[in-house]
């Protein structure tokens, strides 16, 4: 099912929390959804998902329009919120079984389906437990299993891995993977970029109510091989003695120290960084690391973005 | 005896109301339940105990005063007991009500949250029966005001239940929907807890007029009150006022063959009625939205009689307008003072709506102080007619049927330019199609 977003505006008083936000989500694909703190990426997810209402534009999934058809439009779609069920007097198979109902489950089909979300997220052991006692990873599977339920062809993530210790982390993810894997098309906000691009086809970054970029993740890093490219050269003793011996080089417009073992080398253009690495290495210096930190998802969003808030 | 509780389990648990289900199974794993019951019974033991001195000669104890506490603590406190721990919950910022985030039907919420509220209330009368028993058969004077206290306990619960349901919003406006659901079910409660009271003197011949009165009002009270919880509930696009205005149209037709009865006036409740929907239509918005024009039947007949019901403001104006000339018509002349004021408000709400499209940034909260700005002038006019207010409502220096006749011109002419600055909503069907 295709997600197309349509001149979004939402408006909270004086603040123009999305600014005509438009952007599109292929049929079966996983797209991130980046942007600073205050950026409206969960605004934005909250009209996508009928909890807020517009003040104009369109989501469209397929060919019905959610923000005029919420009710319709949330039999298909799994909203994940940023912020966790946490009722003291509710077991966890009792928010499970409540969902099941409210998606129109019986019987066997809804055992079936209760015991399927529980392998997927792995809360097999947490049946009986009260949401109240999870720690905030296991209220993210908990989360992630009542989605998951009516077996929705569209899924809304908003911060799924916000707060999570590396064990929930990577549990998500591998839970996140799988689904990748089903045919869904899945929008997932987060901070958290690299373990985005191991998932994501494309991407929507958007920065104080605009987006900035949309589009498949190969697309977006492509455009940027235009632009200069950065390198960083990790050296076995102080980076400072072998500054001069680079510049000799003549394979970067700058060289400079970017921490005490380390260079930072601007090249002019990517095109340029095979043939320089290949002089730096020949050229006999104790290189033991290179790594380029603006390239893929992180590189795209730090070019993109200025990092102010609305 | 384990296969048959599976195969009912099975055949009726899944049709049960999943919200119902969900509200008795947080109550029954809370305590509040199990506090409310103990504080109701503790009170009941204790008010009883203090009113057993005020029968003695010495005493000073006014067993009235015993009354009136024991009324707050079972109407207020218990209830707010029961429910400040959900309230708190799901009323935070963070939280999300999970109804929303499903597709359930508005009807289904609704139904399920005030199926929660009846058994909880049974719940409690279910514990609280050995207590009442004990009562009644030690002839302690206060066993009546445990009767009472369920109906009581029934409406606060209710009215906590359908609160938890209004989203977590920093500014919510009295003039919005959910500010008229929460105005209209205080006012709701008020009736029925003086209905109870009633209850209690109903033997007496002389309340038979004013149950008829409050019996007939909190029916339409509670009704309407239903529906426009559901129209709450519903997608802010849909046509939200559809059901609560055919409602409320069905039950003022249900009222006819009671004018008369009791002194009971049917005509002022045509009126009133007519002026609650001009003052919710001051606060609706102007144009039909896209989902509303797309369900409009496309025959012209039909298409005006949805529009009479329709949300929208100038819907709602024609709509309340009707009830108002209805009422005016019918009984105008015989309560000329009370049809006065409701023209008055007729006035103050098209003035609103001129302002409010002049200037749409204009917060309902800047108009509802307007409405009770002038209202309450309106009202002191009557009562203490030298005051130098006549100029907002110069009803003190008009007698007679003029009265009426100076707020319907007012009313009149704001109507005109109410008219001329309506560009009426064109009312075509439109398709829904990506572009």
């Amino acid at each position: 099912m295709r997600i197309s977003v349509e001149n979004l505006t939402r408006r909270f008083g004086c603040n123009v929390a999305l600014d005509q936000v438009s952007f599109a989500v292929p049929s079966g694909s996983v797209y991130g959804f980046v942007g600073p703190n205050g950026a409206g990426k969960t605004t934005a997810i909250r009209i996508m998902a009928g909890l807020d209402q517009p003040d104009s534009g369109q989501v469209w999934y397929d060919d019905l329009p959610a923000v005029e058809y919420p009710e319709k439009a949330l039999r298909f779609i799994g909203f994940m919120p940023d912020t966790l069920a946490d009722s003291r007097d509710t077991r966890v198979w009792e928010y499970l079984d409540f969902f099941a109902r409210a998606c129109g489950l019986k019987g066997a089909e809804k055992e079936k389906a209760l015991v399927r979300v529980g392998e997927l997220t792995n809360l097999e052991n947490l049946s009986e437990r009260f949401l109240g006692e999870l720690s905030k990873g296991m209220k993210q599977q908990v989360s992630l299993a009542r989605i998951l339920l009516h077996e929705p062809s569209v899924l809304l993530l908003d911060e799924p891995a916000a707060g999570l210790d590396p064990r929930a982390r990577i549990e998500l993810r591998q839970s996140l993977r799988k689904l990748a894997f089903s045919g869904k098309t899945i929008l997932i906000s987060s901070h958290i970029l690299t373990e985005l691009e191991d998932l994501a086809d494309g991407v929507v970054i958007i920065e104080k109510g605009k987006i900035l970029s949309c589009g498949a993740l190969g697309e977006i890093t492509a455009d940027r091989k235009k632009s200069e490219c950065r390198v960083l050269l990790t050296f076995p003793s102080a980076a400072a003695d072998f500054i001069e011996k680079l510049k000799a080089l003549s394979v970067a417009q700058t060289v400079e120290v970017h921490s005490p073992r380390q260079l930072q080398l601007t090249l002019a253009s990517e095109d340029r960084f095979p043939a320089a690495m290949a002089k730096i290495f020949q050229s006999g210096l104790p290189v033991i690391g290179m790594s380029r930190p603006d390239v893929g998802l992180e590189g795209v969003f730090m070019d993109k973005t200025s990092g102010e808030v609305q | 005896m384990k296969n048959i509780a599976m195969l009912l389990n099975r055949k009726f648990s899944d049709r049960l109301n999943p919200v119902w289900v969900k509200e008795i199974r947080q109550m029954l794993n809370g305590r509040g339940l199990l506090w409310s019951a103990a504080a109701l019974v503790t009170a009941g033991l204790f008010f009883s105990y203090l009113a057993s001195f005020a029968g003695e000669p010495h005493s000073q104890a006014d067993p009235a005063f015993g009354y009136y506490l024991f009324c707050y603590w079972v109407i207020l406190l218990i209830p707010v007991l029961e429910c400040v721990s959900r309230w708190h919950y799901e009323r935070g910022q963070d939280c999300l009500t999970p109804e929303y985030t499903t597709g359930l039907s508005a009807f289904t919420i609704l139904n399920g949250k005030l199926l929660a509220a009846v058994t909880s209330t049974l719940i409690l009368l279910l514990i609280g029966l050995p207590a009442f028993y004990f009562l009644f058969y030690s002839e302690w004077p206060f066993i009546d005001y445990f009767i009472l206290f369920l109906p009581n306990y029934l409406m606060t619960v209710t009215l906590l239940f359908l609160l938890c349901l209004l989203p977590p919003r920093k500014k919510t406006s009295p003039g919005s929907l959910p500010g008229l659901v929460l105005i209209g079910l205080l006012f709701w409660i008020a009736v029925l807890v003086l209905l109870a009271n009633l209850v209690r003197h109903s033997l007496e011949p002389e309340h038979g007029p004013i149950l008829f009165h409050v019996f007939l009002l909190s029916l339409a009270a509670a009704v309407q009150c239903y529906f426009w919880c559901h129209a709450r509930l519903l997608p802010a696009r849909a046509n939200r006022m559809l059901l609560p205005r055919i409602a409320g149209l069905i039950l003022c037709l249900l009222f006819i063959p009671a004018d008369g009865v009791y002194s009971f006036n049917t005509g002022v409740v045509f009126s009133v009625y007519g002026v609650i929907n001009i003052l919710t239509a001051s606060f609706e918005r102007f144009e039909l939205t896209e989902r509303c024009r797309a369900e409009l039947p496309k025959k012209p007949i039909r298409r005006l009689i949805v529009l009479f019901f329709s949300s929208g403001a100038y819907s709602g104006l024609i709509y309340g307008m009707v009830f108002l000339a209805a009422g005016a018509v019918w009984k105008g002349m015989e309560t000329v003072t009370f049809h006065s004021v409701c023209f008055y408000f007729m006035f103050y709400a098209l003035a609103a709506l001129v302002i409010r499209r002049w200037k749409p940034g204009w917060t309902p909260w800047a108009l509802l102080l307007v409405y009770a700005f002038c209202n309450f002038l309106a009202l002191f006019n009557i009562v203490h007619p030298n005051g130098w207010f006549s100029i907002l409502t110069p009803m003190n220096i008009l007698e007679g049927n003029a009265r009426l006749i100076v707020p319907l011109a007012l009313s009149g002419a704001v109507l005109l330019v109410v008219l001329i600055q309506a560009f009426l909503p064109s009312a075509l069907p439109r398709d829904f199609r990506p572009k």
